[in-house]
């Protein structure tokens, strides 16, 4: 199911299909091993259009609700990925 | 021979740099918030060199055209220059990535592959001589937090920089390869004396970074120039994907493939209690509230403390003054300029530091153990109701310590971002600011008063806030924040990092102290004050409804917040300030000391962050809105 990393609840496990978002944002969340074919693990979020919590391998990042709505995700299973 | 300690963030480099070099750095648990570069010395087998600590960044790309100063000062470091690399070893494959861009810059580094007690913990073993061989650099295993392996690490940095061995390459997929091959060949020739090598440079046009553009643009012929644009819209046509993507996707495959040839798991890994934490402290509803209990316990224990002590150094160095009064004789020079050391002197222990010191204790407890940036995310939301984001909580935060730092720590923020931010963070209570509210409304009316100040304080800057964002249109990226795993704070870590901060008090700040109060005794002991307050007292008592005598405390204000609550008890002539003073004139003194405007050092800050007009800008709308709020208190308390 294809939908946005910020409908995505806890325990979700989905992977990164598109970032809409700029260069900067872009750059950023690769950074952090969250580019475009990674397999994240959604494992928190705050009410109210707080930021959403993934995780992916060994790092926990917290992604703004706005940014986290313009990143497009699908259910996912690791491929490549431990 | 300098070595240049670069990381990712949270990776320990500011612990490696508090272990060996007797200096200042700040360890702080927060991307890219270190007080500017750190500088100190190191001294291996009997040789000195210099020791920098750059800001934690996760890799060498610039975002856009806003530049990077700790990569910009990596890029421009002498050829003397050795870069020690410090690697969480408990997230090596991510920590990698940096570690090939470094080793791209083709200069002697070495890599300390600090948390082995992590990685062990998690059941990953790394195969060290293996990693070595593979990026041909000297890599030291070290454990910061309790000094492991830091003196083989420095040794080993100090070898490396005699021999001057570069790295070894690991080329990327071939047809990446392909195109960085084409492209030195291209630029080789143009490429200027003292900047990194062509293939740096080639990696970097592949990647669009700004500053292969910044160094080449000034050496390249304009045909050089088009060739290049054609080599690199061919491998985008050839495979179908941005080059910048193509890069970091290929770094990052390079750093899985490195990561699995060196890393085994050995066992499972353990589970602790830091992994159920977040199940409370970041809970949708409990997080809030624990992050409220924590931040108020934090200050009334700053503030019981503070209240414990000062009266007790007050009555030492009241009776101190009374003995020299005897020896030297009231009203002489001498006495004067003694008095004033003494005053000064004793405004530093007595007041400030019962404050500042459990201040920083509290403030390294709660970056050190990775509470900070927890404290980020759950304000997100809250934050986004004044038009900023998350992150921007952390200078705010840091503001309660010291405004340079918090302002300095806007810098990962971008244009409107950081405007706001730091205009917001000038208006903090910092420690200094804290000894006035605690120190004048928490002692004369109540500490339940003070704490309103910070009450009323937080609503005036969410009102500056909401203005500010009302007038600057949103243009910045989301909230995007590592949340680092939890640390138990090691004592010594802690110890070491309240004392770098309160040396930069008794260095810098206790002079200062002790000189405006020998300068204000001079004004008093040739009776200028009269003149001064004079001069002021349209303002200060017709505007602002306070006595006359208090308007000289404002000019040394501007110098340290300190000054002001010294000064006062000098000014008056007491410490009995409520016999002068009504408590509602107390309260609008406070609040206008506070808040008219941010000392000189703030000044500083703002100017290097959000330049010099802004910062008029943002002095004077604080100063008129302030006198105003001011004069309204007094008038209807007074």
């Amino acid at each position: 199911m294809i939908r946005r990393l910020a409908e995505c609840r806890r325990g979700d496990r989905v992977r990164i299909l598109s970032v809409e978002a700029g260069r900067g944002a872009r750059l950023h969340l690769t950074n952090l091993g969250l580019a475009v074919g990674r397999v994240v693990d959604v494992v928190g979020g705050t009410p109210f259009g707080g930021p959403v919590l993934v995780r992916n391998g060994d790092t926990e990042a917290a992604i703004g609700f706005g940014l986290a709505e313009r990143i497009v995700v699908e259910d996912g299973q690791p491929a490549q990925e431990a | 021979m300098e070595f240049v300690l670069v990381g990712q963030p949270y990776g320990g480099r500011s612990t490696i740099f508090n272990e060996v070099a007797g200096y200042r750095a700040g360890s702080r648990n927060v991307p890219g918030v270190v007080d500017d570069h750190a500088h100190g010395e190191v001294e291996v087998d009997g040789e000195r060199a210099g020791l920098v600590d750059l800001p934690g960044f996760y890799s060498l790309q610039l975002s856009d055209d806003e530049s990077d100063p700790a990569v910009e000062h990596l890029l421009a470091a002498p050829p003397d220059t050795v870069i020690v690399n410090v690697v969480d070893a408990s997230v090596l494959s991510r920590s990698l990535e940096l570690t090939l861009q470094l080793a791209e810059l083709g200069r002697p580094y070495v890599v300390a592959l600090n948390m082995t007690d992590e990685a062990r913990r998690k059941g990953i073993r790394i195969h060290v001589a293996r990693l070595s061989e593979i990026l041909g650099v000297p890599v030291v295993e070290t454990v910061a937090r309790s000094g492991e392996g830091i003196r083989d690490l420095f040794r080993a940095a100090l070898r490396a920089g005699r021999e001057g061995r570069p790295p070894a390459i690991l080329p990327a997929p071939p047809r990446l390869e392909e195109a960085i091959g084409d492209l030195v060949h291209l630029i080789g020739d143009h490429v200027p004396q003292g900047t990194p090598g062509p293939r740096f440079l080639a990696i970097k046009l592949i990647e669009r970074d700004p500053i292969a553009r910044s160094i080449l643009d000034p050496h390249l012929p304009e045909d050089v120039w088009s060739a290049v644009r054609a080599r690199l819209v061919a491998l985008e046509a050839a495979t179908g994907q941005a080059t910048d993507e193509l890069m970091s996707a290929a770094r990052h495959s390079v750093a899985f493939d490195l990561f699995e040839r060196v890393a085994s798991f050995r066992s499972r890994p353990r589970r602790d209690v830091r992994e159920r934490l977040d199940d409370v402290l970041m809970h949708p509803v409990l997080g809030y509230v624990f992050l409220v209990a924590i931040l108020a316990a934090s200050f009334s224990l700053v503030f019981q403390v503070g209240n414990a002590v000062e009266p007790v150094v007050l009555t030492w160095f009241d009776r101190l003054a009374v003995l020299l009064a005897a020896r030297l004789g009231e009203g002489t020079l001498a006495y004067t300029v003694v008095h004033g050391i003494v005053a000064g002197l004793g405004g530093g222990v007595g007041i400030v530091v019962p404050y500042l010191l459990p201040f920083f204790v509290v403030l390294a407890i709660l970056e050190d153990s990775g509470y900070l940036p927890r404290i980020a995310c759950l304000l997100d939301n809250l934050m986004h109701r004044i038009g900023l984001h998350g992150t921007s909580v952390l200078p705010l935060v840091m503001g309660y310590g010291c405004s340079v730092p918090g302002i300095l720590a806007t810098r990962v923020l971008k244009g409107r971002d950081r405007l706001v931010t730091a205009a917001l963070t000038s208006l903090i209570p910092c420690s200094a600011r804290m000894t006035l509210i605690f120190g004048l409304v928490g002692f004369y009316i109540s500490f339940e008063a003070a704490l309103l100040v910070y009450g009323l304080n937080l609503l005036l800057i969410a009102a500056v806030g909401k203005v500010l964002s009302r007038f600057l249109p949103d243009d910045s990226p989301a909230l995007i924040l590592e949340i680092p795993r939890y640390h138990l704070p090691g004592p010594v870590v802690v110890a070491k990092k309240t004392w770098f901060r309160l040396e930069e008090f008794i260095v810098i700040v206790w002079p200062l102290l002790v000189v405006g109060s020998v300068v204000l005794e001079l004004i008093d002991h040739f009776d200028l004050s009269g003149t001064i307050n004079g001069f002021l007292a349209p303002y200060t008592v017709g505007l602002l409804g306070f006595p006359a005598a208090v308007g000289i405390t404002f000019l040394f204000g501007v110098l340290r917040k300190e000054l002001a609550l010294v000064l006062l008890f000098a000014a008056l002539g007491t410490t009995e300030i409520d016999q002068v003073m009504t408590l509602g004139q107390i309260a609008a003194y406070t609040f206008f000391a506070t808040f008219y405007l941010p000392c000189l050092a703030t000044f500083a800050a703002l100017g290097k962050v959000i330049g010099v007009r802004a910062t008029v800008a943002l002095a004077i709308g604080t100063l008129g809105l302030v006198s105003l709020l001011t004069g309204g208190i007094s008038h209807l308390f007074g």
